[in-house]
């Protein structure tokens, strides 16, 4: 399945890892220790992060460095919006509720 | 859904705090009372296509309230309890809240509600809710990305049995 970005932000531990990842690329050892969650639970976020395609790895040498896709980041700006929406629309019905009320008592 | 843009919300990042800011075409009375009204509430409060039922609510100073949304099947998707610290009618209600069943539960919330009078019997509502934590408030702000308010704690928790 198509993972969603909303997803990826919707955990602590991957908030946690983006927020080191937009600092630096890192390795998957680095990531693990900054972590007290076992390397296999850490390795799950990060592919989890990688299927919605907020971070992409890097072959330099022997090693993999992790890093934030940029462009992917800017998706998460607009995290704030469904939030909004949620709250906005509970606002509309109560604008509907509202203005019955007053065309009953009138 | 629609993009919403009277509806203000502030939460800055790296933050345990957020603001929801909307202002109403009523006097300030009638949004204290709607808020303040169980079955109003029921009426507005849940996501479009959700049912909200209080197990009780005694929405006045020193009070308390517990409710669920569920499917209009009736699937439980969630529920939230809290006691009223101050109910100050028709200024400010101070509030505790937390959504029962989460992985990481303790994380109650504090929420002021105030009720600003503006002109032409208008209202400004402001909701400032406190969390324990940044992760807890990112998470409120994440949840309503989803249909439903459990429902992406429960489909992560899906995608990691998984693997």
């Amino acid at each position: 399945m198509r993972r969603d970005i909303f997803q990826a932000i919707a955990d602590p531990t991957r908030r946690a890892i983006i927020s080191l990842l937009v600092m630096q690329a890192m390795t998957p050892n680095a990531v693990a220790e900054k972590f007290d969650s076992t390397r296999q639970t850490v390795s799950k976020h990060i592919q989890i992060l990688q299927e919605c395609g907020l971070v992409t790895s890097e072959q330099k040498g022997r090693e993999i460095y992790y890093q934030i896709d940029p462009k992917k980041l800017t998706e998460v700006d607009k995290w704030l919006e469904p939030f909004r929406n949620m709250w906005g629309d509970r606002f509309n019905r109560l604008d509907k509720l509202l203005s019955k009320n007053r065309s009953a008592k009138t | 859904m629609t993009t919403d843009k009277q509806t203000q919300i502030i939460a800055e990042q790296g933050k345990q705090e957020l603001f929801i800011i909307r202002e109403f075409d009523a006097s300030r009375e009638e949004v204290f009372q709607a808020f303040s009204t169980p079955e109003t509430l029921e009426q507005f409060f849940a996501p479009e296509g959700r049912i909200m039922k209080f197990h009780f609510a005694e929405l006045i100073s020193n009070g308390k309230y517990r409710y669920s949304v569920t499917t209009q099947k009736g699937k439980l998707l969630c529920t939230f309890k809290g006691v009223i610290h101050e109910s100050a009618a028709p200024d400010r209600i101070i509030q505790t809240s937390e959504m029962e069943g989460l992985p990481f539960p303790g994380n109650v919330v504090l929420e002021k509600m105030s009720f600003e009078a503006l002109p032409n019997s208008r209202t400004k509502l402001i909701i400032h809710d406190v969390c324990l934590n940044v992760q807890t408030r990112d998470a409120m702000i994440s949840t309503g990305m989803a249909d439903g308010l459990k429902s992406i704690f429960m489909q992560l928790d899906e995608l990691l049995k998984q693997k």
